[in-house]
């Protein structure tokens, strides 16, 4: 499998943001998705100020690497741009952290913006260091139009502005971006606190927290304090330092949420600005990302060929929103096989998820990748296991299974029994389910399945 | 010259680069492509050559000399002409940077204009992203290469550079660099080592600055100062990170704007003040209050950018922006309610003086307010603090002015967290029952070391289940057995590292997996553990070889297959023992006519709880031996003490805990403290001072600590099976101080603390006490070693934790830790002491008394940490009120530095709860504070509350 997507951004220009006699503009640059530089937006933006100190936020999430995996190369991950996608009345603007343990997203909901849909689609966005800086000195008073593309791609075309960025996006990266939607989609929230509590609690955040500390975020009367132990209600935060990005967005935002899922794994911190969002999700720790976390891989597992999965595909229209129940009742499955569904689309970056609206929505990553990158190693071992034999079922039964799976030198035992599934190989030994099924159970579901039909 | 290459080389082995130069000068394509390959079969040699004259020279072998070294180095040289001229950019890059070709720039311009090298442009891209800078600027200089485009920043940032160098200098007169690259500094936001602010740092003298050099310039015409002071502005525009943003700020007031210079760039300056980088708000501020106060600056322009500065962390920014605030809302009236509606903001910040400064504004004007400024303030009520509060009680006349006040320890959304018994049966502990069982929890172990609770389950069924006759078990159990192998392989080390210990554990299970092998992991032991040479008699003696010697005791039951319990398996969580079922577990090994390990049954007694014993009692009257003895006096029961010391000092613990034992005393006097007598310890905070060479200079560190007195006395020999004395010896936890002088001793590691805290559950003060030890050398820097004792200050929130002495002690050090994770656990503790009810606040207080003067804590923290404490609810707001009022005792001239910070917070509690200091002690410190500064007009207020 290759390390990494070879990609190239091609820009027909950098993004500006420029001073006009009447009002200031912000132009982004676009490459790739539904076109080659696509046109999608042409407007004005209703609270620049707040916008640009999101866009600017976002940008340092992207910028950021808080763990530097052994295998990545610092420079690919240094120009990987953010995305923007346009649809269903909403702005949306997204990027990974280098180190695939941060995402961030910000949403500019219809009220936060005049003007109007050119195209639909999702598209890399260029943000240069020029553009950033600028961006620092909008103002709320000021005028500032937005345009997500251009209408004068002929005029540009074959100039010397065109800007060409050759990279390798790491897999894991890519892999990550898309299957943290899945995460999201499994989380609850669990604190609400106002401006003042969200200002007074980043404040508290030590300067130098060791990365590999664990803190958990408990209530404190109104608002939030840190603790060295869980409670009842808490959420688990690694590598605290990677909540310091968003303390500007903390001064200015009108409140914040804060979002965890069951295993109190990963965590979501969504500052709400009226209808400008941004949404920050941190991985479990610093180094790990969210790709290959194995929560989607019991999804991956069935069938590619399944023909909901298509039926589903062929009903995206870049909708802000997807709707299980109204999917579920059309195509006459349960809704629990929708989200399974909408679970494997978000593995293959075809669609997003929205906490505030608890719903998916359409948008589609420009970087595609082929099948076989696509798989998780953990799926694609297990497919191998199952496809070599390498799975002998031992006791079948409605609610129990247990079989014996070939190791490295060694068999494995998989039992399902009361609705866990148990393996002795050293992954589910340390991780005892929580980061997914190991390959050994995978190949077993896969075995079983295969024989049921 | 014949161009061949057996001529090229003789060229390369002389080192010769004049006639290299002169062999490629003038050669044919033909030529070059002749001797290609003969550079690529000569390199290797070459960089043999030069790196086995580098390791003679280093290491002063024979044949290693300077000289060979020049060489080797002029040969290096040779080689990347030769690469340059015949070879390709991999090549050149696989050369790396010891062959620099650029020791002759104007030949090798000559060279190069004349061969026209196809990818020199990519080399300089190359040379730039690695910040080789000085090795391509002649290049680009000379018009052979381009500058870099995509490394167009690295390009910039390579004039930075190090070096105590004037860098007027060196680029005083390069047009190049004064026309562009200066600006670009400007643009460029640098990076972890290059930026103008490191460059700035380092370089030793003011004149050897850039921000000197450019100021001269500017001085000199040669560079425009109003595009200076314009790009200045324009670069802190860009929110570079603070370090490097600073390095802007600076300069620009370096250049001392005059008061025109600012006034034409306000609006350069306005919308710094929404920066995201404090330093730069403050700047701005201050350079706007300069024009404000000329008169120059509009009011309205002022009161449209200014909201961000009254959020920011800084004290000082905050209340020059109030004060700006003041001044308009007094000078122009039409203006007064948009500046009192931005001051409110300022009420967000959590400082006191802030806050007062702000309400004092807005009292002032209370009669201008809007209906949006009011209700503003409604919406901040909560946030202000107990005194703001009672002072705009007038503003908002439907603002509670106190909390209500409560003596229950219910507060609103703050459950009592309900004590447990630690032998309750909501806490039992379920065997392991099976092999299959045991396979899966121990593979378990192997990947979570830390759960100890689990290791002990796991121990215990490693001695108790036999995998005689169990062929399936034993096959279920090869992965497990891989692992262990793999982790033995793995781990290794002297035994104060983690993986010792967790090789250990495998080493267990790899034993009952192989049990006919496992007497020989035995012979010796430390053959199995790598590097733990510690572990044989050679002397080394040291606390942590008791849990390694407790280990080789269960490892010793395996091998025997003995198959019965280990006596000091928990039978509850939190590591306590049911002593009904100690006394059947010891009534099993009797009847197996097995002694058990000397150091399982020290940690059976320590664990044993205290429920249940008068029926365990009568359940161990036919227990025979000094262990049944000794076991029945534990219980209770009026026993003869016997002849093992190690058996009946843990005898004596588990029945007396903490309260001396007269007959032990009698029968085994001078054993030292915590074997029949508990230890008298008395703190005493001191000064220490060490001297040593360091690079034949003579150093002096002064540093503070915390001695203490022991009675009785610590022997000098300690038995390693007398845990409890054991943990109280310094050269016991310690490894010996080169000077016994030395400040620091180093905390033992937190596997070893959580070990040692599972051994005596129900009192930890000896474990607290050996933190304590390293709490005191260094506290400023807190140097222990890996933070271990922050493993202590985490067990502080147990629920079992009784709070005794050491730990108050411990809890107090924590409130005060340099290192955030070791604070939080701290303020867990004392939060979760609160809510349990186990923590008297008022006690704490007492034990933080004898640290208050010493110097060991620093104030400023201690009220951060008290800070969180309070915000959790009126409860802890009250202890918290309690614990302070301890500390104002005894004489207010000792009190550290920036007391004040606890007054502040001592005087919003009182007010709070309307009440005041009646106490004697309390009233006579207060009022006879020191110096007429802020803490002693505190003092004043708070005397004078009524």
């Amino acid at each position: 499998m290759a390390a990494g997507l070879n990609y190239t951004y091609s820009y027909l220009c950098e993004s500006t943001l420029s001073q006009g006699p009447r009002e200031v503009s912000l132009s982004l640059a676009t490459s790739g998705g539904v076109s080659e530089h696509p046109y999608f937006f042409q407007g004005s933006l209703c609270y620049p100020r707040l916008t640009a100190l999101c866009l600017k936020t976002l940008s340092r999430v992207v910028a950021a690497r808080y763990h530097v995996p052994a295998a990545m190369l610092e420079r690919i991950l240094r120009e990987s741009d953010p995305v923007v996608t346009c649809g269903g009345e909403r702005l949306r603007f997204e990027g990974f952290s280098g180190c695939c343990g941060v995402y961030a997203r910000v949403d500019l909901n219809p009220d936060a913006y005049h003007g109007v849909f050119v195209g639909q689609g999702t598209t890399n966005v260029d943000f240069n260091s020029a553009m950033l800086g600028a961006l620092g000195q909008i103002r709320d008073d000021e005028s500032v139009s937005l345009a997500v593309g251009t209408d004068e791609v002929a005029l540009l075309r074959g100039t010397e502005q065109i800007i060409e960025k050759k990279v390798t996006l790491p897999i894991r990266w890519i892999r990550g971006m898309a299957e943290v939607q899945a995460y999201l989609a499994r989380m609850e929230r669990v604190f609400s606190i106002n401006r003042v509590e969200a200002i007074r609690f980043w404040r508290s955040i030590p300067a130098s927290p060791g990365n590999q500390t664990v803190y958990h975020v408990v209530a404190a009367g109104n608002g939030l304090r840190l603790s060295s132990q869980a409670a009842e209600r808490s959420v688990k935060v690694s590598g605290l330092v990677r909540l310091r990005v968003v303390e500007p967005l903390a001064l200015a935002c009108d409140s914040v949420r804060v979002y965890t899922d069951a295993q109190g794994e990963a965590s979501a911190w969504e500052f709400l600005f009226g209808p400008l969002r941004f949404t920050l999700v941190l991985s479990a720790e610093t180094w790990r990302g969210f790709s290959g976390e194995g929560q989607l891989l019991e999804a991956l597992a069935k069938n590619e060929n399944d023909p909901l999965f298509e039926q589903a595909r062929a009903s995206l229209k870049w909708q802000a929103e997807l709707p299980v129940e109204e999917f579920a009742q059309n195509w006459d499955v349960p809704a629990r096989q929708v989200r399974e569904t909408l679970q494997r689309l978000a593995a293959q970056g075809l669609v997003g998820y929205d906490l505030e609206a608890g719903s998916y929505f359409h948008r589609e990553l420009p970087f595609t990748i082929d099948r076989g990158e696509r798989l998780n190693p953990r799926l694609k071992n297990a497919r191998k296991l199952v496809s070599t034999e390498g799975v002998e079922i031992v006791k079948r039964g409605k609610k129990q299974v247990e079989a014996y799976v070939r190791g490295s030198g060694v068999e494995h035992r998989v039992q399902l029994l009361s609705g866990q599934w148990k393996c002795t190989c050293p992954w589910h030994s340390k991780h005892q389910g929580l980061r997914g099924p190991c390959k050994h159970v995978l190949a077993v579901q896969m075995a079983t399945a295969e024989k049921q039909a | 010259m014949k161009r061949d290459a057996a001529t090229l080389e003789k060229i390369i082995r002389a080192a010769d680069s004049d006639k290299c130069f002169d062999f490629f000068i003038g050669s044919s394509s033909g030529e070059r492509a002749g001797v290609r390959m003969l550079v690529e079969e000569i390199t290797p040699w070459v960089i043999q050559q030069d790196k086995e004259s580098t390791h003679a020279m280093i290491h002063s072998k024979p044949g290693g000399t300077a000289t060979d070294r020049r060489l080797t180095i002029k040969r290096c040289r040779v080689l990347g002409l030769c690469v340059l001229a015949t070879g390709s950019l991999p090549q050149m890059k696989k050369l790396d940077f010891g062959f620099d070709p650029f020791d002759q720039p104007e030949l090798l311009c000559q060279m190069l204009e004349y061969l026209q090298v196809p990818w020199l442009n990519d080399w300089v891209e190359h040379l730039a992203k690695n910040r080789r800078q000085n090795y391509y600027q002649f290049l680009i200089e000379a018009g052979l290469a381009r500058m870099p485009e995509k490394e167009g920043n690295a390009y910039v940032l390579g004039f930075l550079g190090f070096g105590r160098h004037s860098r007027l200098e060196k680029y005083g007169n390069d047009e190049n660099f004064l026309k562009t690259v200066v600006w670009r500094f400007f643009e460029v936001e640098g990076d972890g080592d290059r930026s103008l602010s490191s460059a700035d740092k380092y370089c030793g003298k003011p004149e050897l600055t850039w921000a000197y050099a450019l100021k001269e310039l500017s001085d000199q015409k040669k560079l425009s100062r109003d595009r200076l002071l314009d790009a200045s502005l324009e670069a802190l525009a860009r929110d570079f990170p603070q370090y490097r943003s600073s390095w802007y700020s600076r300069f620009h007031e370096y250049l001392e704007p005059t008061p025109e210079e600012r006034t034409g760039r306000i609006n350069l300056y306005l919308p710094l003040l929404a920066s995201t980088i404090p330093p730069t708000v403050s700047f701005a501020l201050n350079a706007l209050k300069i024009v404000h106060d000329a008169g120059k600056l509009p009011a309205p322009q002022l009161l449209l950018h200014l909201p961000p500065a009254l959020l920011s962390k800084s004290k000082g920014t905050v209340l020059v922006a109030v004060t700006l605030l003041e001044t308009i809302a007094e000078k122009e009236p039409k203006h007064r309610a948009t500046a009192l509606n931005i001051a409110i903001e300022g009420l967000i910040s959590e400082i006191i003086q802030v806050q007062e400064r702000v309400v004092k504004v807005l009292t002032r004007y209370s009669d201008d307010f809007d209906d949006k400024g009011r209700q503003r303030l409604s919406e901040l009520a909560d946030t202000l603090s107990p005194s703001s509060r009672k002072k705009m009680a007038d503003l908002l006349p439907g603002i509670e002015s106190a909390p209500t006040k409560t003596d229950s320890k219910r507060d609103a959304g703050m459950e009592l967290t309900a004590l447990v018994s630690p032998l309750d049966p909501s806490r039992q502990i379920i065997p392991i029952a099976d092999a299959d069982e045991l396979i899966e929890r121990a593979s378990y172990l192997l990947e979570n070391p830390a759960d100890l609770t689990e290791a002990e389950r796991i121990f215990d069924a490693l001695v108790r289940i036999s995998l005689k006759n169990q062929p399936e078990m034993i096959k279920l159990g090869q992965p497990l057995l891989k692992r262990a192998i793999k982790l033995l392989e793995k781990h290794g080390g002297s035994p104060e590292q983690e993986p010792v210990f967790l090789a250990f554990q495998a080493l267990l299970v790899r034993s009952w997996l192989q049990p006919d092998q496992a007497a020989s992991f035995l012979q010796p032991i430390e053959s199995q553990l790598r590097g733990v040479e510690y572990l044989g008699a050679r002397g080394y003696q040291h606390v942590l070889k008791f849990p390694f010697q407790r280990l080789t005791g269960i490892l010793e039951s395996i091998a025997r297959q003995q198959h019965l319990p280990l006596l000091s398996t928990p039978t509850h969580l939190g590591f306590g023992i049911d002593p009904r079922v100690l006394v059947e577990r010891v009534a099993q090994w009797q009847k197996g006519k097995v002694e058990p390990h000397a150091h399982d049954v020290v940690v059976a007694f320590l664990r044993m709880g205290k429920e249940h014993r008068k029926e365990a009692l009568k359940s161990a009257k036919n227990l025979g031996g000094d262990l049944g003895s000794a076991l029945r006096y534990a219980l209770g029961a009026d026993e003869k003490i016997g002849r093992e010391p190690h058996l009946w000092i843990a005898a004596s613990r588990a029945r007396f805990c903490d309260a001396d034992d007269p007959a032990m005393a009698k029968a085994f006097p001078d054993l030292g403290p915590g074997a029949a007598l508990m230890p008298k310890v008395t703190w005493e905070p001191g000064k220490g001072c060490w001297k040593y060479i360091y690079f034949k200079k003579e150093q002096t560190v002064h540093f503070l600590r915390l001695n203490f007195r022991m009675e009785p006395p610590v022997p000098s020999t300690i038995p390693l099976t007398h845990l409890t004395v054991l943990l109280h010896s310094e050269k016991y936890c310690f490894h010996e101080r080169e000077h016994p002088d030395r400040p620091t001793n180093h905390s033992m590691p937190r596997w070893a603390y959580r070990v040692f805290l599972s051994y005596w559950p129900s009192w930890r003060e000896p474990v607290y006490h050996n933190g304590l030890l390293c709490c005191g050398d260094h506290t400023k820097t807190f140097e222990v070693g890996d933070h271990g004792i922050f493993v202590l200050f985490e067990a502080l929130s147990d629920t079992d934790e009784k709070f005794g002495p050491n730990a108050r002690l411990l809890l107090n050090f924590g409130l005060s830790c340099p290192h955030a994770d070791g604070r939080a656990s701290a303020i867990n503790a004392f939060v979760s002491g609160i809510n349990s009810g186990r923590l008297n606040p008022k006690i704490l207080g007492q034990s933080m008394l004898l640290l208050f003067t010493s110097g060991l804590i620093q104030p400023a923290r201690m009220r951060k940490s008290l800070d969180e404490v309070v915000r959790v609810s009126p409860n802890h707001r009250r202890a918290v009120l309690d614990y302070l009022t301890e500390l104002l005792r005894g004489d207010p001239a000792q009190a550290p530095d920036n007391s004040v910070k606890l007054l502040e917070l001592y005087y919003e509690l009182l007010v709070e709860y309307e009440e005041n200091a009646h106490d004697p002690e309390v009233l006579a410190y207060l009022k006879s504070f020191p110096g007429g500064g802020r803490a002693a007009k505190l003092a004043n207020q708070i005397v004078v509350l009524p």
